[in-house]
């Protein structure tokens, strides 16, 4: 009798078997798949490359400092997320790409139109420091975020020291004091 | 001639598989075990699976090389017969992935990369772990490359 049971509901069920081909494939809707950019947005902090685990994205020096291109390479991306995660300006996000197959592997890279980089100098060693929009960025963040009673006396702190590389920012750092009375 | 023909007829829809570990993390191999499920179901499409390299047409390799096993990934691929069709499933096949980096200083002392540093490799599949639907995509694929090879 359970056995007729079974075969009854295993005549009027429909096969468990994918139709994967012929039909899409589904996804669940957290699927990560490698990282896509939107070139705009993005202010080469690289952040992103400093905390890929396998080196799958960066940022390229195409020209000894002149020109960068943001690379994501899909043979070694393993679709973590931490590069989606820390990216501050939400440049990177997840695509859904589950199928990602080649003959060759060159066709697998990603990479973004060469972007001319506007590094600032140190004005005390000539050493490029960042990209302006980095800078820029960090700037607008602390005037958005900083409490009224202090903002201007951060800025000001911020702009002397931003203008230098970590050297020489160091080197300032310990002429001034750094001590945290100076904030109270 | 005729037989030839006759030959690669029956060969059409009939691509025999196996699957090859060479290190890794074991996650490729178990999604190449998934596609063999009644899920996915890889027979589907003449596929089937074989343990011994002698009866291989694809030849599905996981994981990267590590340096104790760059003989026996050899060994095996001489073992099998021609033509034959290689495919680098998952990340770690196709370039090392997470185990070696793209700074060489920061990648593991132990492994070598992808697997086309030891063989050759005809398609190569991205993804930590790619889905069972890529492997089965790149299945079709090799199944396509292999009737070109014995042509
Ligand atoms: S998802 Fe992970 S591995 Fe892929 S590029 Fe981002 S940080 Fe690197
Ligand atoms: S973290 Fe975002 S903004 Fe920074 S370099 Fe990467 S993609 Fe560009
Ligand atoms: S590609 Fe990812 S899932 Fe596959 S063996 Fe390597 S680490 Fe494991």
């Amino acid at each position: 009798m359970k056995l007729l049971k079974e075969i009854l509901r295993a005549l009027t069920r429909p096969p468990v078997t994918t139709q994967y081909p012929a039909k899409p494939a589904s996804l669940p809707p957290s699927f990560r798949g490698p990282p896509d950019f939107d070139d705009a947005r993005c202010i080469r902090c690289f952040a992103c490359s400093s905390v890929c685990p396998t080196g799958a994205c960066y940022v390229q020096d195409i020209s000894d400092g002149e020109r960068t291109v943001l690379i994501i390479d899909y043979t070694r991306c393993i679709s973590c997320g931490r590069c989606v995660t820390i990216c501050p300006t939400d440049a990177l996000h997840h695509t859904r790409e589950y199928s990602l197959l080649a003959s060759r592997k060159t066709l697998y890279t990603l990479s973004s139109t060469e972007v001319d980089v506007r590094f600032i100098r140190c004005t005390e060693c000539n050493q490029p420091i960042t990209d302006v929009s980095h800078i820029r960025f960090i700037a607008d963040r602390l005037s958005e975020n900083l409490p009224e009673e202090v903002r201007d006396r951060a800025l000001e702190d911020f702009k002397r020291f931003s203008s230098l590389c970590p050297a020489c920012r160091t080197k300032l750092a310990r002429k001034l004091g750094t001590s945290p009375e100076k904030w109270c | 001639m005729v037989l030839n023909a006759l030959f690669r007829w029956a060969f059409r829809r009939s691509p025999w598989v196996g699957l090859l570990q060479v290190g890794g993390c074991n996650g490729c191999t178990i999604e190449v075990v998934d596609a063999l499920t009644p899920r996915f179901d890889i027979e589907r499409f003449g596929a089937v699976y074989k343990s011994t390299p002698r009866h291989v047409d694809i030849l599905l390799v996981t994981g990267c090389v590590t340096v104790g096993s760059v003989n026996f990934l050899k060994r095996i691929y001489d073992q099998i017969p021609d033509p034959k069709v290689i495919v680098a499933v998952g990340t770690c096949a196709v370039s090392g992935g997470i185990f070696t980096n793209r700074v060489e200083s920061a990648s593991s002392y132990a492994v070598l990369g992808g697997i086309d540093r030891v063989i050759p490799v005809d398609i190569y599949v991205a993804g930590c772990p790619p889905k069972p639907e890529a492997i089965i995509d790149a299945l079709l694929e090799a199944a396509k490359l292999l009737a070109e090879k014995r042509q």
